[in-house]
């Protein structure tokens, strides 16, 4: 499967940081494939795997959850921090397959919400699409010096029903001040 | 209503409060008040997934 991963490249050369990922994911049926939590580009780019809905003639026959964190230190410089989230996903109905992105800096006791992407509401079935991403914070994102950050991903599909060839990967990429 | 056009309408819910355009109170009484006795069941959309997905949406808003 190709995902696109050659028109990326810009967003990972030089990066400042790599990202180590703590992940969990439930409702991943190993004897259907590939599925769930996909990382690679040093953390930089990291993918959920839906596997195939039992309704649409694949396999997995439950609901599909993920989570991942990742922390970084900031040191002497500040940063702008980019980030976008985009895939394949469900055209059936909007808001069940759903992935977002947090922030959080230590020490601060808030937790901001940045992206989120969905399927769309499209009524078309088993028939997946470009997932619609809805910006809740515009990138860049200013990181300030000596600071440690948790960045947070969570996605699930909230019902069994309607992947087809669905996955929803987050960006990041950071760039000095 | 049939199971399929009420799947719609709670992921619809779902996007107009994830937006602010509905309070979670909001959300929460108008997931309350679907009429389960009223939606016809068509195949590959069960409503046991349905009521699954309402309940943990509720505790999900209560938290």
């Amino acid at each position: 499967m190709n995902f696109g991963a050659s028109r990326l490249g810009f967003w990972f050369l030089n990066s400042p940081f790599s990202l180590t990922w703590n992940t969990s994911q439930t409702g991943i049926e190993p004897s259907c494939g590939i599925g769930g939590w996909d990382i690679s580009n040093q953390g930089l780019l990291i993918r959920y795997i839906v596997q195939d809905s039992t309704n649409c003639g694949g396999c997995n026959p439950n609901v599909q959850t993920g989570t991942a964190s990742a922390t970084i230190t900031t040191g002497l410089n500040s940063y702008y921090f980019y980030y976008e989230l985009r895939g394949i996903a469900e055209y059936q109905n909007a808001n069940y397959e759903l992935m977002d992105l947090y922030i959080a800096k230590t020490g601060i006791p808030i937790v901001t919400k940045l992206v989120s992407a969905s399927g769309k509401e499209e009524g078309l079935g088993c028939v997946s699409g470009e997932a619609e991403q809805t910006v809740f914070v515009p990138p860049p994102y200013t990181l300030d010096s000596n600071s440690t950050y948790t960045f947070s991903l969570n996605f699930t599909t909230n019902d069994p029903l309607y992947h087809v060839g669905c996955y929803y990967e987050c960006a990041l990429r950071f760039v000095r001040i | 209503m049939n199971s399929l056009e009420l799947r719609g309408y709670i992921g619809n819910l779902r996007g107009q409060e994830m937006k602010g355009q509905k309070t979670k109170e909001e959300t929460i009484a108008a997931l309350q008040n679907i009429d389960w006795s009223n939606i016809e069941e068509l195949e590959f959309c069960p409503i046991s997934s349905l009521q699954n997905v309402v309940n943990n949406y509720i505790a999900t808003l209560q938290q």
